[in-house]
């Protein structure tokens, strides 16, 4: 409590401000986020919960600026989003942000280690440092001794571990997961939750989660509930231990 | 990224052989096509190259060599006139029939070279000796003539014959480059074979030639036309006219051209498609390197990469095959296969715009993608 | 590299060092197989060829029999030198000498004749002399001595008919012999038998085409080049030249001009049968040569070069295309 009282003073990581997105057009046309404000701030883990359809993939693909929105601010980390040209939004979401999906999106003909250094790879960082700083990131996850192993030697949770290893590997000021769990099951789902929590929550980072997993709810910070293209509520999470 | 990029095409084994087989399908498909399309080219000329000689000199009005048309027989000392020209020699060229012992009929095509040079003769003889053919009565024969007229067993070295009533008697057999026609030939000398035809007014049907060393092979042809005004042809010129009158005259253009653009444009086609396949196939992995901040200059350079591996590759494996299938088929010489480097640049030229053309649909494609597929 | 990891990029390396060496083998042009002797080649940069043959200075002689008739017996052979009468071959004269034989059997009955006469001549002139010295008219009478006296005239004109009978005789025995003596051929000047196509045995006609010797002078030998008429305007009289004989290029005999044959002739075919094929008319031109160390033999062909003017007016008059129908419109 004492955290987030800390947190929500300084400004926010994320600023949203009237977000409005919708697809098709005339009869077909479908308005998904209705006008969202949220904001965002570094070392909090947010959930953004809400039914299926509600627009909770859109708003993240929003956040990530990997969709084109149509009406409204986006600024990340002090950068207006919306107002970036294509390219240098590709390169400022390739420095700044990490990504991990509900089908894990590992690339099947690379070696985990390979599959966490393609971030650095993409920074053109040489190949035998991001194999080396790729590693240290499994070892993080505990996948020391997996690294060598194509993803389809892996188990669901070894995969999303390792897409975790790669999304943490370039050290992103922001982490957006959708769905982590949804691939995995109960037991699973709670261990990478806990390696989340654990490796991916940081103080000069912000965690972003899409998810309808009611179980791992608790491990969150805040939890915004999107209904219907609109944030009903933002609770703040009341944590019995110690973060 | 390039080594991400080999990974990717490496990794999925299946789909990375059967990328490679469309490929190497389609290289060889096409360079085994036309290189049996140049094969028989070639043989239309063979009696052009056959004689290996630098000038041939005859009728201005000549189409193609098998069609004679004689000219006077003071022609040789009129291109031995001519400045350049280092030497000049007569040579007969006519359809004759052959009569074996067995009272089978044969066409053949008489050769008659100049007796004291021989210029002309194969280069290759099989059996017995070119030289002999001074003897009296001596005809070499061409390996194809004794496939034609009754294999070895009836036509051999001894064997007597008789052309246009006269006698002849087979010395040796020469190893040519099999015909178009593939009528036999029979070498004799031009004294002998003037005696072996039907008088004619003239008898004269080319005269062989060679430039002086250090004279230009195509001024000496242009100073003997204009000097003599006869027809001079270097033999790469002769051969090629021959083979467009072949093209022109012939259903072989047509046909197999046709062939030949239908084996391309297949052969093509299955190319393109299959790497286009490959990438669409893919796309979802790009859409996550593009989500992860790849741009799509380096995906374009990746999938320009991919697509340039396998085509080279597939190519190569391709034009390998096709040489060994040209090596094992046409070896023997019963089957025309030439390969070029002309037509191996072409089919390389054509493969990487084909491998580049689906390439940039891919790259179209995956510059539309909107990144957000991953998150579906 | 990752790719060389690869057995396909391998294989791929191997087709394409496969099918390159395929190349190279198999469209090397192979080189001319090199003649069996050296063709000819001119000795000039600016040359007129024309093909020649060798013959003997004094054009040959074709001897031909004076009558049709059967050969008995040759007196020559080929390559035999003959002095000027020398007999070459003898024709059948059996009928000519049975026709001597019964002339010369006419003369000794003339000559009989002509002594039988004088001894009636004797006798009538010894009776009419003896008549007039007979004074007496009774016992001679005047007719007697008349007969007698016509007698003998008659005897003496005679006797003039029967020598002019042998003359006749003689001269008739005169002409076989004389027909005889032609009938055994003669070579009509010195020289060489180059050619001998009759034996004993055959039957010679007059005006064969083929002659039945052929007669020349082998000690001293020129050159006939033949020059189509095309090239005729290329020639400079007084041009040197260069002959090899056929298959032997190498063999190189330098030619003198003698002189330029003035009428142009049809060319013969040198090779084959050499009947009526004619083509184009040649310019002929006459060059004579000292022997050479090797021999060279009456009737050998030649290609001959003869050396052209560089500025001459043939080679600055380039002719046009179109006049490759040199051959005279029939």
């Amino acid at each position: 409590m004492d955290d987030s009282t800390d947190l929500q003073t300084q400004p926010a990581a994320v600023s949203l401000r009237g977000i409005v997105k919708s697809f098709g057009t005339g009869d077909t046309k479908v308005t998904v986020l209705r006008g969202i404000d949220l904001d965002i701030y570094l070392g909090e883990m947010l959930l953004l919960v809400g039914e299926s359809g509600g627009g909770k993939t859109t708003l993240l693909s929003a956040i990530a600026g990997i969709l084109e929105i149509d009406a409204g601010d986006i600024d990340v980390l002090g950068v207006p989003l919306s107002d970036l040209p294509t390219g240098k939004r590709t390169t400022f979401r390739g420095q700044t942000m990490g990504f991990i999906y509900q089908q894990f999106n590992l690339l099947p003909a690379l070696t985990a280690a390979e599959n966490v250094a393609v971030p650095l790879l993409i920074q053109k960082i040489s190949r035998s440092e991001a194999l080396r700083r790729a590693r240290t990131m499994l070892d993080r996850v505990g996948l020391g001794d997996r690294t060598e192993f194509l993803p389809k030697n892996l188990s669901g949770g070894q995969q999303q571990r390792v897409a975790i290893a790669r999304a943490l590997v370039n050290e992103p000021r922001l982490l957006i997961c959708d769905e982590p769990t949804a691939a995995l099951d109960g037991p699973n789902g709670q261990k990478i939750m806990e390696l989340l929590r654990e490796v991916g929550r940081a103080p000069d980072r912000c965690v972003v989660i899409v998810t309808h997993d009611s179980r791992i709810f608790h491990f969150g910070d805040r939890m915004a509930n999107l209904t219907d293209g609109r944030i009903v509520s933002i609770e703040t999470i009341t944590r019995e231990g110690s973060a | 990224m390039n080594y991400v990029a080999l990974k990717m095409l490496f990794g999925d084994r299946a789909k990375y052989l059967m990328l490679l087989c469309g490929l190497t399908f389609a290289v060889m498909l096409i360079v085994q096509q036309g290189s049996i399309f140049w094969g028989l080219m070639i043989w239309s000329q063979s009696s052009v190259s056959n004689l290996n000689v630098p000038i041939w000199v005859t009728d201005p009005g000549i189409a193609q060599v098998d069609e004679v048309k004689p000219i006077a027989d003071t022609a040789v000392d009129r291109v031995r006139s001519v400045p350049g020209v280092e030497w000049a020699v007569p040579l007969y060229k006519g359809l004759l029939r052959a009569r074996l012992s067995n009272g089978d009929y044969h066409q053949i095509t008489l050769t008659g070279l100049e007796s004291s040079t021989l210029i002309g003769r194969p280069a290759e003889v099989l059996e017995g000796r070119f030289e002999d053919v001074l003897q009296p009565d001596a005809v070499v024969l061409d390996q194809w003539a004794v496939e034609r007229m009754g294999g070895p067993n009836v036509i051999k070295i001894g064997t007597v014959f008789e052309l246009n009533d006269k006698l002849a008697r087979v010395v040796a057999i020469a190893k040519t480059q099999k015909s178009f026609t593939n009528i036999p030939v029979v070498y004799t000398t031009y004294e002998r074979a003037i005696r072996y035809v039907p008088r004619e007014r003239r008898t004269l049907s080319y005269v062989l030639a060679k430039a002086k060393d250090g004279v230009p092979v195509a001024e000496v042809t242009t100073r003997i036309h204009e000097q003599t005004g006869l027809g001079a042809f270097t033999a790469e010129d002769f051969g090629w006219k021959t083979i467009g009158w072949v093209l022109k005259n012939t259903g072989i253009g047509i046909n197999f051209g046709t062939t030949i653009l239908l084996g391309f444009i297949v052969g093509m086609a299955i190319a393109g498609q299959t790497f286009y396949l490959f990438t669409v196939e893919n796309l979802r992995q790009f859409g996550a390197l593009k989500a992860m901040g790849a741009s799509t200059f380096t995906l374009a350079r990746m999938i320009l990469l991919q697509a340039f591996t396998v085509g080279l590759t597939g190519y190569g494996v391709g034009i390998g095959l096709a040489t060994v299938f040209g090596f094992m088929t046409a070896r023997s010489g019963g089957l025309p296969f030439i390969e070029t480097w002309q037509l191996l640049l072409l089919v390389l030229v054509a493969l990487l715009a084909i491998c580049t053309f689906s390439a940039l649909i891919s790259i179209i494609k995956l510059a539309r993608l909107e990144p957000a597929i991953v998150f579906r | 590299m990752i790719i060389l990891k690869r057995f396909s990029v391998w294989i791929a390396l191997a087709g394409v060092s496969f099918a390159g060496w395929a190349l190279m083998g198999a469209n090397k042009i192979e080189p001319m197989p090199t003649p069996v002797s050296e063709p000819p080649r001119s000795p000039y940069e600016q040359t007129v060829a024309a093909s020649g043959i060798i013959e003997a200075v004094n054009e040959n002689v074709r001897i031909a029999p004076p009558a049709a008739g059967l050969i008995t017996k040759m007196f020559v052979a080929v390559g035999d030198q003959v002095k000027e009468q020398a007999p070459l071959f003898q024709l059948d004269d059996r009928e000519l000498r049975a026709q001597l034989l019964t002339r010369d059997a006419a003369i000794p009955p003339l000559q009989a004749q002509i002594d039988e006469q004088k001894y009636r001549i004797g006798d009538l002139d010894t009776q009419l002399r003896r008549l007039k010295s007979v004074h007496d008219e009774r016992a001679v009478s005047e007719d007697d001595l008349k007969r007698t006296w016509y007698a003998l005239e008659v005897a003496k004109r005679t006797q003039l008919r029967l020598e002019a009978n042998l003359k006749q005789a003689i001269a008739q025995r005169d002409e076989v012999v004389i027909l005889l003596d032609r009938l055994t051929v003669r070579a009509p000047r010195e020289g060489t038998i180059l050619q001998v196509n009759v034996r004993a045995g055959e039957y010679a006609t007059p005006g064969a085409s083929e002659p039945l010797l052929l007669l020349g002078d082998t000690q001293r030998l020129q050159v006939r080049a033949d020059v189509d008429e095309v090239n005729a305007p290329m020639v400079a009289p007084q041009a040197s030249g260069v002959a090899s004989l056929k298959s032997m290029a190498g063999t190189k005999i330098p030619l003198t001009f003698v002189r330029i044959e003035p009428y142009v002739v049809p060319k013969k075919s040198l090779t084959g049968d050499n009947s009526e094929r004619v083509d184009t008319r040649v310019l002929q031109i006459i060059y004579r040569f000292d022997r050479p160390p090797f021999s060279v033999y009456a009737g050998q062909q030649v290609d001959v070069f003869i050396q052209r003017q560089p500025a001459g007016p043939a080679a600055s008059t380039p002719r046009p295309a179109a006049t490759h129908q040199q051959e005279p419109a029939p």
